[in-house]
């Protein structure tokens, strides 16, 4: 699969798509949201305006959502503090719909849908060793653990869509990361408390 | 100033071509940039997003962060000699256990070595705001794709490995990792932040990326040694070693190197005078 046709060009300065600097060649300005001249009818459409912000959001939060949605699952099953399961099925139904939005738009922008952070010490991400060790507690102790993992997963999740919100190159992208920060502080909001 | 790369076979290369005892010919200028900050930021990989990417130690330009561009960075102070040199420089940070590790030997070497002598000649300055990303910090193990190497300061015998390696007393680990040379002559950035670049084919510089530009080579040394077992990157194993480049040096500084000492294949030092 093919990179998204986006660079950096001297002349310009800018990160664009090719599209972009094609049509603003032609127009001498243009704004990222002006509808395109001429639209390209497909299923998919390519992701109009985005950059490596929203390359580098979308290629963080799917890996995120993808590590805390099996964290939630255990949780879903295993916890035992009032009112955590119930929570853990509701975040891992918002993490699952999340997920279905940023494959669509990772698609859109040509990129491949492969960890690229995999083994690296990302904050707030849950490891594969976090969730081997979510698989060993049991009791107040898992409790404990899954709420500490999900408060830092959920907090920097938020933390980026947040920026993204304000950075990204894409429309539909600042949208969604919008949302997705706002989805984070209920969901931070309504995470169970636990007796230490 | 220490016989520049003894580990790497490249490098052996070079010394052997050494024409005459006292004039070692080399194309080299160079910059000394001690560590200036550490930070979970990532202005290529995640730019406008603070705080997203794993730890990274950064070295000459002082303002680096998630937000910067030519401009920020043009506009900053630097922890190079020489500090004319503004560029950003950045890699994983190193952890000894948990504590992480800042390298006391920081040089940026720029060379000309790697492609023919005549195509030496024709060496192009590297164009400011230039980014380059080396190394793999995907590798899933040694022998996936990658060039960086690591090695012992003064103990050649311990050889170099894309892995940690163990160092013995008194001696200091290294880091060696070369930058591709040749540019696509048009894009300062591209999708993968890798294409607009490659390494040279056969001592020449590809069709599909025919500008020859300094070769940077990062040396980093560390000051530890002995088991390597305690020690990790920030992005994983020792083989996902990688370095990121913004080039910010001012373009007369950054020519007049290249015209007396990459082309004539001259040694200069940090003040890009022969040495």
């Amino acid at each position: 699969m093919k990179p998204a046709p986006a660079l950096i060009t001297p002349a310009l300065g800018l990160f664009l798509p090719l599209a972009l600097v094609s049509s603003l060649l032609l127009a001498g300005c243009s704004e990222p949201s002006a509808p395109a001249a001429t639209p390209t009818p497909s299923a998919r459409p390519a992701l109009s305006g985005a950059t490596a912000t929203d390359t580098g959001w979308i290629q963080l939060l799917i890996p995120m959502d993808d590590q805390a949605g099996q964290l939630l699952e255990l949780a879903a099953d295993r916890a035992s503090a009032p009112g955590l399961a119930t929570w853990a099925v509701e975040c891992a139904e918002d993490h699952g719909s999340e997920l279905a939005r940023l494959r669509v738009l990772l698609l859109r922008m040509g990129l491949p849908d492969t960890n690229v952070h995999r083994g690296h010490d990302m904050p707030g991400m849950v490891t594969e060793a976090d969730l081997a060790r979510g698989r060993r507690l049991t009791g107040a102790a898992f409790d404990r653990f899954v709420l500490q993992e999900l408060r830092d997963h959920l907090g920097q999740s938020r933390r980026v869509s947040r920026s993204a919100a304000r950075s990204a190159g894409s429309g539909e992208v600042r949208r969604l990361a919008a949302r997705i920060a706002d989805t984070r502080t209920g969901q931070l909001r309504a995470l169970p408390r636990v007796q230490d | 100033m220490p016989l520049l790369g003894v580990t790497l076979p490249e490098s052996g290369a070079m010394a052997a071509a050494a024409p005459k005892a006292d004039v070692v010919r080399v194309a080299e200028f160079l910059a000394e940039c001690p560590a200036s900050h550490r930070a979970p930021d990532d202005p290529i990989i995640f730019p406008g997003l603070p705080g997203a990417s794993h730890m990274h130690s950064f070295f000459g330009n002082t303002s680096t962060d998630a937000h910067s561009d030519l401009n920020s960075l043009d506009g900053s102070a630097s922890t190079c000699a020489p500090d004319t040199d503004l560029s950003a420089y950045w890699v994983p940070t190193l952890y000894e256990g948990s504590t992480p590790v800042e390298p006391t030997g920081t040089t940026f070497y720029y060379l000309g070595e790697g492609v023919r002598d005549d195509i030496i000649a024709k060496t192009r300055p590297l164009p400011r705001g230039l980014r380059i990303v080396a190394g793999n910090a995907k590798a899933t193990g040694p022998g996936d794709n990658t060039i960086s190497r690591w090695s012992c300061l003064h103990h050649g015998e311990v050889g170099s490995s894309p892995g940690f390696v163990n160092c013995p007393a008194g001696s200091m680990l290294e880091s060696y990792l070369d930058f591709p040379q040749c540019w696509n002559g048009k894009d300062l950035d591209s999708a993968d932040h890798k294409s607009h670049m490659s390494y040279p084919v056969n001592g020449a510089c590809p069709t599909t990326h025919p500008v020859p530009v300094p070769k940077l080579r990062q040396v980093l040394r560390y000051p530890v040694n002995g088991d390597p077992s305690d020690l990790r990157l920030a992005s994983g194993a020792g083989y996902t070693m990688h370095g990121d480049f913004i080039n910010v040096w001012p373009e007369d500084e950054m020519e007049r190197r290249v015209r007396d000492c990459i082309r004539p294949i001259v040694k200069c030092g940090a003040d890009g005078r022969p040495s």
